[in-house]
This record gives C-alpha cells, sequence and structure tokens, in this order.
C-alpha cells in the first residue's frame, strides 16, 4: 500500500469511530485524524484538548487552540505516516509523563486541573529534559496549526493569518499538492 | 542506445545545467542523471510545512545522513550522524537542484578574488592560492549568464565595480520597496555607495517564463511563475527542448567505473525501483554540489585510482569551503515607517564599500566583502516558534506568548543584513567517507569535518558591524550585528579545487580531472578560494566556460 493509499483508507475506515470532538469536522477530506485502535486513546485526546486550550487560550479578539482546531492539526500529526516513528513515539510518551507529573503533584488528572495547578505541573514538567523538549514541540505543533494552511487542518478559515495581519502566502497548496503527495 | 550518450552529466544544477544546455544546444546526446524528482511550477506552492517543516525537497536524514565532526572545547573531535543532530547538509535533490531553492542574490566574483595570493600575501594556516583563470577569462559567461538564466539588476558605479563587457543587466531591477528609499538616504548619509542587489528573477514575463509575482518567498521555496532562474526552468527544459537531452530522474549515480587506461567508461546508479544500472559515455561530468561530488569521486575507486577518482594528489575532498561572514537584523515598525511598509516587494540593496579593506584600525589592506540587505523571510511559522523560549530559554506559552505574537506580526518587520567574506580553506575543513555510518544503498556516507579560520570571525564582525550602522542611521530600532563561525549549508564549494599543478589540484584550469580525459567537475568544487558574495553566478558562469571547453574535447 502506497502512501496515498493509506492516507485514503485511513479517511476511508475511520469515521464510524469519530468521538464528539469538534474540531474532527474541520479536517480535510480523506485525512481523519485517528481511528479505532490508533495510537492515541480517547483520554490522551481530552488531555490534548485541554493542553493546547491551555498553552493557546481563546481570547474575545484572539482565536485560541479551539478556532484554529490545534488538537486535531496534532492529533493527525501524531498519525502522519511521514512523521518520524521516533518523534510519534516521544510525542505518545509525553502524555504518560505529563499524567504522571500530574497525578505525583496534585493526585489529580491533568484534566480535571485549574488553570493555576495545571500552570504549575506544566512548569515542573519543564524543568527536566524531557519535559522541555516535549512541550516545546508540541508547541511547535500548536504554532504550525495556528499559520500553516488551512487546507491541512490547522488555521481554521485562516483565522491565524486574519488574526495576526499575515498576507496569505500565494498561491496556496490544492489538495492533490499538499507535501506528503509531493 | 538508450544507456549510451555523447555526454553523461551528474546532477541538474547550477553545475549540470549549462553544461546539458551548451552540448544539447550543439547537437550532442546528453544525458542527465539527476537524484531528486522531476518537479514544476505545478509542484511549488507557498507550502511551510512542505518546503521547511516537513523538508520533502531534500533525502530523509534517517536514510541519507551525513556525519559532521566538529571541535570540542577539549580539543578533541566529536562525529555525529545527521539523522537527528540538527544538521542539514542537503539543499534540494529535484531536476534543478538547489537553484530551485535559492533567493536568487545574485553577484560576480572580482579580478582580486582570482588572485588573493599575489594580491595579499599567504594567510597562516590557510590554503590560499591563486586562480588558474582570470576574471577576464570568466566575464564573458558571466554575461552569458544573465541572459540565458535571466538576471535583473541595474549597473550603478561604486568603488569596487567588476568590470562588465555590456553596459548594463539585460532586464531592470525587480520592484523595490518604498522603504529603500530610507536606505539609500541613509547610506548617502554614512558616504557608504550602495547599489541594487541583482537578481536571478525576472521582473517581467521573458523567454517563456511568467515575471515575478512578489510573494516574498523566494529562499527556501520553489517559484510557481518560473521567474526565479533555477537551472531547471532556465536551462534543463530548454536541453530537453532540443531533442538532444533526456533527464533520468530519481537516478542515484553511485559510482564511476573506470577502464584499464583510467579513464571513465560508465556511470552505475540506482534507478527508482532501487535496480543499478548503467549509462556509457564518451565524457563524464559531476555536478552533485561539492559534498556529495567528492563523495563520489572517493567512492569510484578502481584499478588507476586506489585512492578515489581523480585522487592522486589526496586533495579530493579537502579545502571544503561555505561562506563566512556575519548577519544582523534591525527592527522597523509600522507605526514609525507607515502601513506602506507591509508591502511585498523587494529591498534588494548591496553594499561592497569593503570588499577591499583598507582601514589603518583593522591592520594592513586586506580582503573585505560584501553586505547585503533583505527583508526577513516571511514564513509565519518560522518566525513564531522563534518565540517559544525566552532569554532564560524558559518556555512561553498562553496570554504571553500571544502578546507577542501580535507584537512581532503586526507592529513591524525586520530588515536583515548578510555580510559574506572568504570562507578561508584550512586543513580542519574537508569530506572524507565515514567507515561505519552507510546510507540506504549501503554506501559509506559523506563525513565533513567543519572548522573555521579565526579571520572568517574578523572579517564578518567588521563587514556586519558597517551593515548596522546604516539600518541604525535610518531609524531601525534593536539593531544588532555579529560575526558568524558557523557553515551556512547552504553555500557549499571546494573540495575539488582547480589549478595547474596535478600535485596541488584535482582539476586542471578547464575543470578536467588531471588524471582523467574524459572527467569533468563543474558545480562549485573547482573553487580553490570562494570569493565574497554569494558565488551561484560564479558556478554558472564556470559551468559554461567548461562546457565551450568539453564542445571543444567532443569535436
Amino acid at each position: 500500500m502506497d502512501r496515498r493509499q493509506f492516507l485514503v483508507r485511513m479517511g476511508a475506515t475511520s469515521l464510524a469511530f469519530i468521538p464528539t470532538y469538534s474540531f474532527l469536522s474541520t479536517f480535510p477530506s480523506k485525512i481523519v485524524p485517528f481511528k479505532k485502535g490508533s495510537l492515541l486513546s480517547s483520554k490522551q485526546l481530552a488531555l490534548l484538548e485541554t493542553l493546547t486550550e491551555h498553552f493557546f487560550p481563546t481570547e474575545p479578539d484572539a482565536p485560541g487552540a479551539r478556532e484554529i482546531n490545534a488538537t486535531g492539526y496534532l492529533a493527525w500529526v501524531i498519525e502522519d505516516p511521514k512523521l518520524d516513528v521516533s518523534v510519534r513515539t516521544f510525542l505518545v510518551e509525553g502524555f504518560t509523563q505529563l499524567e504522571h507529573v500530574s497525578r505525583q503533584k496534585t493526585q489529580k488528572e491533568f484534566s480535571q486541573l485549574s488553570y493555576d495547578e495545571q500552570e504549575s505541573v506544566l512548569r515542573i514538567l519543564e524543568d527536566t529534559p524531557f519535559g522541555h523538549r516535549w512541550l516545546k514541540t508540541v508547541l511547535d505543533f500548536v504554532m504550525e496549526a495556528l499559520l500553516s494552511d488551512p487546507i491541512y487542518g490547522g488555521n481554521t478559515g485562516g483565522a491565524g493569518w486574519k488574526w495576526l495581519h499575515h498576507t496569505p502566502p500565494f498561491p496556496s497548496p490544492p489538495q492533490n499538492k499538499r507535501y506528503f503527495l509531493l | 542506445m538508450k544507456d549510451a550518450c555523447d555526454v553523461c552529466v551528474i546532477g541538474s544544477g547550477a553545475g549540470g545545467g549549462p553544461v546539458a544546455f551548451t552540448l544539447a544546444k550543439a547537437g550532442y546526446k546528453v544525458i542527465v542523471l539527476e537524484k531528486g524528482p522531476w518537479l514544476t511550477e505545478q509542484d511549488f506552492y507557498k507550502d511551510e510545512l512542505a518546503c521547511c517543516r516537513r523538508r520533502v525537497y531534500v533525502p530523509d536524514l534517517k536514510e541519507e545522513p551525513h556525519v559532521v565532526e566538529i571541535e570540542e572545547e577539549t580539543g578533541g573531535w566529536v562525529a555525529r550522524s545527521t539523522g537527528g543532530s540538527g544538521w542539514d547538509f542537503w539543499n534540494g535533490n529535484c531536476v534543478g537542484g538547489s537553484t530551485n531553492f535559492m533567493s536568487g542574490f545574485f553577484y560576480r566574483l572580482k579580478p582580486v578574488d582570482f588572485r588573493l595570493l599575489s594580491t595579499f600575501g599567504p594567510i597562516e594556516d590557510a590554503h590560499i592560492v591563486d586562480w588558474p583563470i582570470s576574471y577576464e577569462d570568466l566575464e564573458p559567461y558571466y554575461t552569458l549568464v544573465e541572459r540565458e538564466v535571466g538576471v535583473s539588476g541595474k549597473v550603478v558605479l561604486h568603488p569596487h565595480n567588476e568590470p562588465r563587457s555590456t553596459p548594463d543587466f539585460p532586464y531592470p531591477p525587480t520592484q523595490e520597496h518604498p522603504i529603500t528609499e530610507d536606505m539609500d538616504k541613509a547610506c548617502r548619509t554614512l558616504g557608504f555607495n550602495v547599489f541594487p542587489t541583482p537578481r536571478a528573477i525576472l521582473p517581467f514575463a521573458a523567454m517563456g517564463r511568467k515575471g515575478c509575482a512578489y510573494s516574498g518567498y523566494c529562499g527556501s521555496y520553489g517559484c510557481a511563475t518560473g521567474a526565479k532562474g533555477s537551472s531547471r526552468v532556465a536551462l534543463i527544459n530548454r536541453a530537453v527542448a532540443t531533442g538532444h537531452c533526456e533527464v533520468l530522474p530519481k537516478a542515484m549515480v553511485y559510482r564511476l567505473e573506470t577502464g584499464g587506461d583510467g579513464k571513465v567508461i560508465s556511470a552505475h546508479y540506482f534507478g527508482e525501483q532501487g535496480t543499478s544500472k548503467t549509462i556509457r559515455a564518451r565524457i563524464f561530468v559531476v555536478a552533485c554540489q561539492a559534498i556529495e561530488t567528492a563523495r563520489l569521486l572517493l567512492l569510484s575507486k578502481g584499478p588507476k585510482h586506489p585512492n578515489g577518482l581523480g585522487n592522486s594528489s589526496n586533495l579530493v575532498g579537502r579545502n571544503l569551503l561555505f561562506a563566512g561572514g556575519g548577519a544582523g537584523f534591525g527592527w522597523v515598525s509600522f507605526a514609525k515607517f507607515g502601513e506602506q511598509l507591509r508591502e511585498d516587494t523587494f529591498i534588494n540593496r548591496t553594499l561592497q564599500d569593503w570588499y577591499v579593506i583598507r582601514d589603518p584600525n583593522f591592520g594592513q589592506p586586506q580582503k573585505g566583502g560584501t553586505v547585503s540587505f533583505s527583508f526577513e523571510h516571511p514564513a509565519p511559522i518560522a518566525r513564531a516558534t522563534q518565540l517559544l523560549e525566552d532569554r532564560d530559554k524558559k518556555l512561553v506559552w498562553g496570554h504571553v506568548l500571544k502578546r507577542k505574537l501580535e507584537r512581532r506580526f503586526r507592529g513591524g518587520r525586520f530588515i536583515k543584513l548578510e555580510a559574506f567574506c572568504d570562507w578561508l580553506p584550512i586543513d580542519n575543513c574537508l569530506v572524507t567517507l565515514d567507515k561505519t555510518i552507510k546510507d540506504k544503498w549501503h554506501l559509506p556516507v559523506a563525513k565533513i569535518r567543519v572548522a573555521f579560520h579565526p579571520k572568517n570571525l574578523q572579517v564578518g564582525w567588521y563587514l556586519a558591524s558597517h551593515g548596522a550602522e546604516v539600518l541604525k542611521q535610518m531609524g531601525a530600532e534593536d539593531v544588532i550585528a555579529y560575526a558568524v563561525g558557523s557553515p551556512p549549508t547552504n553555500l557549499v564549494a571546494g573540495t575539488c579545487r582547480f589549478g595547474k599543478d596535478p600535485k596541488t589540484s584535482v582539476l586542471d584550469p578547464d575543470c578536467r580531472a588531471h588524471e582523467v580525459e574524459n572527467l569533468f567537475v563543474t558545480d562549485g568544487s573547482f573553487m580553490p578560494t570562494g570569493g565574497s558574495a554569494p558565488y551561484t553566478w560564479t558556478i554558472y558562469a564556470n559551468a559554461f566556460r567548461v562546457a565551450d571547453r568539453i564542445k571543444a574535447q567532443l569535436s
């Protein structure tokens, strides 16, 4: 199975397992981010959603993680067959680490913490070399969700570009010229 | 025969394109073997994920790494594979090579660049030599490149103008940003002789190509209009159109086979399916960029070439060059310079007042270089990710990050200065074959030992600090300038220096291997010194010059 077939098949077989996360509705056609048995569990997805919203909160005059579909974008990145296996493993391992630190310090899941408690846990995680690298990597991908071409599923409707007054680069890639199809 | 030709060209970038074009036009049967795919304007979009975040135009470093060897503070050398080290020396594997992704700032070298040793004398620990040809030998070919590749610009007299055989460029400058007026005024006040930077970019449609669309995304991105003078669009396409040139993409040459007389008889390559194939030719031209060219020659041992092809001098891979220099930035705010600052045209300004430095405070007269100005690249993700750590390396997120993003994107722009000086050739900057790491074809990868001469930093700092004066004078804020010791991996030359003496050079003055009469090298490998400006124009020009020599040899 080549890369194109793989992606098409992902899209064709995963619809039945889409949970209720709103970010999925804006995902590009034929690239649905995950399916049953995928790398991220529902709990991990919820954790990811909490994390991205902490990193990039919604504000009245500025889009947040929800408006740029950051969670959906990151879920897709983790599923991307082109992603180096070691990076995928690293990203998934980070969820375990974050949850571990959260339980160790607060006896609660990260998603159940107040904003201040989340901040405290994240800063504790940041103080470890692994944690710093992992959080930086997630932030990098949030910036991709904010400013990459909307065809990849983030930056919904160009919300990131509009907010930052960034002229949309032209020409932008059509569906059949997304980077993984070149 | 599909597997035989007059000339087999390995690599289709700035070194390969002129040879293929010239010889195909002359009616010779040419086959170009290109390691990468054949992408066209229909494949190039302003897609930051494609070009820069996922890097689809270069090999996967897990499959095709290099090994980089750098000196530790304790004095030893440590070698690491680029598969995970952060280094990447690939610059574009596709038809047209890295010229697809260049910014297209085009400079000729100057007469003094051809005789550094005789003009300034030796430099301790640097292998400075005069070139075996003069500027006058290359000048007609610089002019040819202006016409055939398409170079836009405007001749403005200044103390270091190189001689020209034509009064001006064949194409006028690309559109200039209004802020260039502020820069010109600042330079006049300082007594500096600023001039428009020549660009390998068509300002309007010509030669069957469209003009520039002024998206501002030149460097690292393929050009969607064909305005940028890549080897592919300017030369390879036209070579193919003659009916005498065939391009084989996804053909990875792994060995040049030699016969009993020492001449090359065939190129062996892996095709797309991984099967080994062979091309026979009368003449072979290697143009894979300096690092991979050296690697291919070192891999191509034969009975007459036990140390590698053309390597009886043991100089293949040595005297690796980059571009030395410095850099700097200045912030220009929309509040101060107005909303017109958002316009997506070019700054395109250069200073060469210090191409030779005659400053008693800086010592004896010596070689200096070039300072160029441009806007910071507009790629938004790259700009945003620069904000993710504060000065103490603590991560930044949440509302604080969002306010930083707003200031960075909505408050103004950075003007960037780049200073280019000679990267002095030294013993500890070279390419060899790594003894342990192999690529996906099980071939030893190139090991790149990187070190720099301290003079690179001194001259780089001198130039960058003068550039910073301009930014300050024009009212830019937060101006910084610095020298750079790290090699810019997109400007690579040396490794097969040309010269008259087979004991001290790999190639003869025609860029023919001293000991292999049907082997030529036409990328930047031939350069014994790199000059003090980006050298793509020089590679193009020299490849046209060598193509004429090959044509003479064939006839």
